[in-house]
């Protein structure tokens, strides 16, 4: 019977001298998944790119608005040089691309550099909206101040107060106007009525909607687009004054004259007394009520013809109107001419954008009740009250807080627009569906 | 190492904060780190040519290891702050959450070189070239084998156990009394040894524990006389030395087996970071 020895020498033996010279099972193993591995995976990144589909090797999901081209790279990387097609290596995409179906008006002519438009409408970051710019695009020149504009570097905290509000100006229109009195209990057409804001101020959308204290009806054209949508639609006497405030001014006349120009009223005042002679052949023979004699030193006595009683009817009347009803509102120069001739009424100067540089959704804030934002509206008595809301009000909402992320937008665009839109021209598209889907 | 994460950090703050829309990686600060991250991914796979050529005379194997090490962990600020923590598209997403697989594997990787050689040497006495085990393997198995056969030539001749020793050359014979525990022997070792030592990491075998083993070995010592105790001491040897081949397979296994992730990943990443650097390139 043979003892197992384990000796030196015998243990020397156990091993194959040119094992290292073959590959083990693990090495094999890690060259096939080496070179298996990276072929899989380009292919699989590669394979529409000989189609033309190079979506796999975007930098991230295209935009919400330009997603349909997102596998036609070819569409905005097509680099161009004065409208030449560049052959190269490179594909990079140029402002001709975007300008090729966008409209872009330039910004201002003094700004100090034009960026690139991708280079704050950035794509591939599967943006919802591309108008949504970075403040920090705006901030690198409005930082320091540009012009007539104070330094702004964040909202609210780094932004001025309203130009409207900082400088203390006041409303420079003429219109006579007692807000704190009008959202009183007063006297309607039809009794007494609690009035509320939107029965006066609406925007362009809500115009049709039925006004409950007007002579008139319908939408509102002035409205225009990209500038004051979301803006209050100015107010018109026919809309807004005339169910309460009419001018009449003769009690034996049914109808009031014209919210228009004196010219035209004492057109009316004459043709309208005219028919009332014609109506009645007798009247010119009576005489003047004393109440209607303006000022009181006027004679009373019968006219001694119907051209005079029509002279003085309308004199009257127009006395009536220039003295006490237009008054009410207007600022009306009488100068020194004779009182026969009709005054000059000062122009309205009803400001229907307060800040011409900023935009405002009123839609967007409808869940508010306008007094929580226009907060002096119920107390001002003075027409030249400037009742647009501080930067405080909105910074109520519109605030970055540490402690909250949730709160309303702070960027500029919320409220500015980079591009001048006023200097928008006619665009002529040249591309086809098919072009841009690819199909 | 830490000066330098402190440095990524310093100039990531400072390009962020000129950077105001888009991917950050297509900025100016987004590309040093881009190219940074570049230049480390290819230092880390020259690792494996180094390797392959150990006679260069470029730097120890154990100054490339460390360096491999200390710049992969530079390589997850690096890549992350040129992603700006955001991922993008499907290529640049598949080559970072790639990048950070390679660099974890790593990571466990050098964990395991760290704690399992010492472990080995402790559990694995009879420890030896990986790629030679189902060769030693079956050496011990014919070892085994020629034992049993030599015992049962033995006793089926003549009733007599001789024990020879090899290395002085005498014989000693003993006397037996009946041949049937040399049948149980053979019976043990044709249905529980032999297969324990044929097949390679039986680990759901019971001898694959020692006890189990050393209770079987117990009850033979029992049963047989005195004089063939040390053929079983031998046998037990084997299977002793059997168990530590497959304790070293698995083992091996373990120590090894992250290579298979981190290698063959480490080149798919390369080949997709230079897809990712051309099409930037061509694109941006």
């Amino acid at each position: 019977m043979v003892r197992r020895t384990r000796t030196a020498k015998r243990l020397g033996t156990r091993h194959d001298l040119n094992y290292f010279k073959r590959w083990s099972a693990s090495r094999k193993w890690r060259l096939w998944l080496s070179v298996g591995l990276p072929l899989v995976l380009v292919v699989w990144l590669l394979a529409g790119v000989p189609g033309g589909d190079a979506s796999s090797l975007s930098p991230g999901p295209m935009s919400h608005q330009h997603a349909f081209i997102g596998k036609k790279c070819e569409t905005c990387h097509v680099w161009k040089v004065a409208g030449v097609r560049v052959a190269s290596f490179r594909k990079v995409v140029t402002d001709e691309a975007c300008l090729e179906c966008h409209q872009a008006p330039a910004h201002k002519t003094t700004q100090p550099f034009t960026p690139a438009c991708g280079s704050c409408h950035a794509e591939h970051t599967g943006s919802p909206d591309l108008k949504r710019v970075a403040a920090g695009n705006c901030v690198q020149c409005h930082q320091n101040g540009m012009g007539q504009f104070q330094p702004v570097s964040a909202f609210p905290a780094q932004h001025p107060e309203f130009t409207i509000l900082r400088d203390g100006r006041r409303d420079p229109g003429t219109v006579a106007f007692n807000h704190a009195l009008h959202l009183k209990n007063i006297q309607g057409p039809d009794g007494r009525v609690q009035l509320e804001c939107s029965d006066c101020h609406r925007t362009a959308k809500d115009t049709g909607a039925k006004w409950e204290f007007a002579s008139t009806q319908g939408t509102d054209a002035s409205a225009k687009p990209h500038v004051n949508a979301g803006l209050m639609v100015p107010l018109t006497y026919e809309r807004n004054c005339e169910a309460c405030h009419r001018l009449q001014f003769d009690p034996r006349m049914q109808d009031a004259v014209p919210h228009k120009e004196p010219n035209v009223i004492h057109a009316f005042l004459v043709e309208r007394y005219k028919n009332y002679l014609a109506a009645n052949p007798g009247a010119w023979r009576t005489r003047e009520p004393v109440g209607r004699l303006i000022p009181a030193s006027e004679s009373s006595a019968a006219a001694s013809t119907p051209e005079q009683w029509l002279g003085k009817q309308v004199h009257f009347a127009e006395q009536l109107l220039w003295r006490k009803t237009c008054k009410e509102c207007h600022q009306i120069d009488y100068g020194s001419a004779p009182s026969s001739e009709a005054p000059k009424i000062a122009a309205a100067k009803l400001t229907t954008v307060w800040m011409p540089h900023a935009r405002f959704q009123h839609e967007a804030h409808a869940a508010l009740n306008c007094t929580s934002c226009h907060t002096k509206t119920a107390a001002s008595r003075d027409t030249a009250d400037v009742l647009v809301p501080s930067i405080k009000t909105c910074a109520q909402c519109h605030s970055v807080s540490f402690q909250s992320e949730s709160h309303a937008e702070t960027g500029c665009f919320e409220c500015h627009q980079y591009h001048d839109w006023s200097k928008r021209t006619p665009f002529k598209g040249t591309k086809s569906i098919d072009q841009l889907t690819g199909k | 190492m830490a000066g330098l994460t402190v440095v990524a950090i310093a100039i990531y703050v400072v390009a962020q904060q000129r950077h105001f829309t888009g991917a950050f990686g297509g900025t100016g600060g987004g590309l040093f780190f881009g190219v940074c991250g570049f230049a480390l991914i290819v230092f880390h796979n020259l690792l494996s040519l180094r390797k392959r050529f150990p006679v260069w005379r470029i730097g120890k194997s154990q100054t490339w290891m460390r360096a491999h090490l200390w710049f992969g962990l530079l390589t997850i600020p690096v890549v992350i702050f040129h992603t700006g923590f955001v991922l993008g598209g499907r290529l640049s997403a598949l080559t970072f959450w790639l990048c950070m697989i390679v660099i974890a594997s790593g990571f466990v990787g050098a964990t395991l070189q760290h704690f399992m050689p010492r472990l080995m040497t402790q559990r694995v006495p009879m420890e030896t070239i990986y790629d030679q085990i189902d060769r030693v393997q079956g050496q011990l198995l014919a070892e085994a084998d020629g034992l049993i056969k030599d015992v049962e030539a033995t006793a089926a001749k003549s009733g007599v156990l001789l024990f020879k020793n090899e290395e002085k050359g005498t014989a000693v014979a003993t006397a037996s009394t009946s041949l049937e525990p040399f049948e149980e022997l053979r019976s043990v070792y044709q249905q529980r040894l032999r297969p324990f030592l044929a097949k390679r990491g039986d680990y759901g075998n019971p001898l694959y524990q020692r006890s189990n083993a050393k209770g079987l070995f117990f009850r033979l010592r029992k049963l047989i006389p005195k004089e063939v105790h040390i053929v079983l001491d031998d046998l037990e040897n084997i299977c002793e030395e059997k168990r530590d081949l497959d304790r070293q397979s698995r083992m091996h296994r373990v120590l090894h087996g992250w290579l298979l992730v981190h290698v063959p990943l480490a080149y798919g990443l390369l080949i997709l970071v230079i897809v990712h650097a051309i099409s930037a390139i061509r694109y941006l």
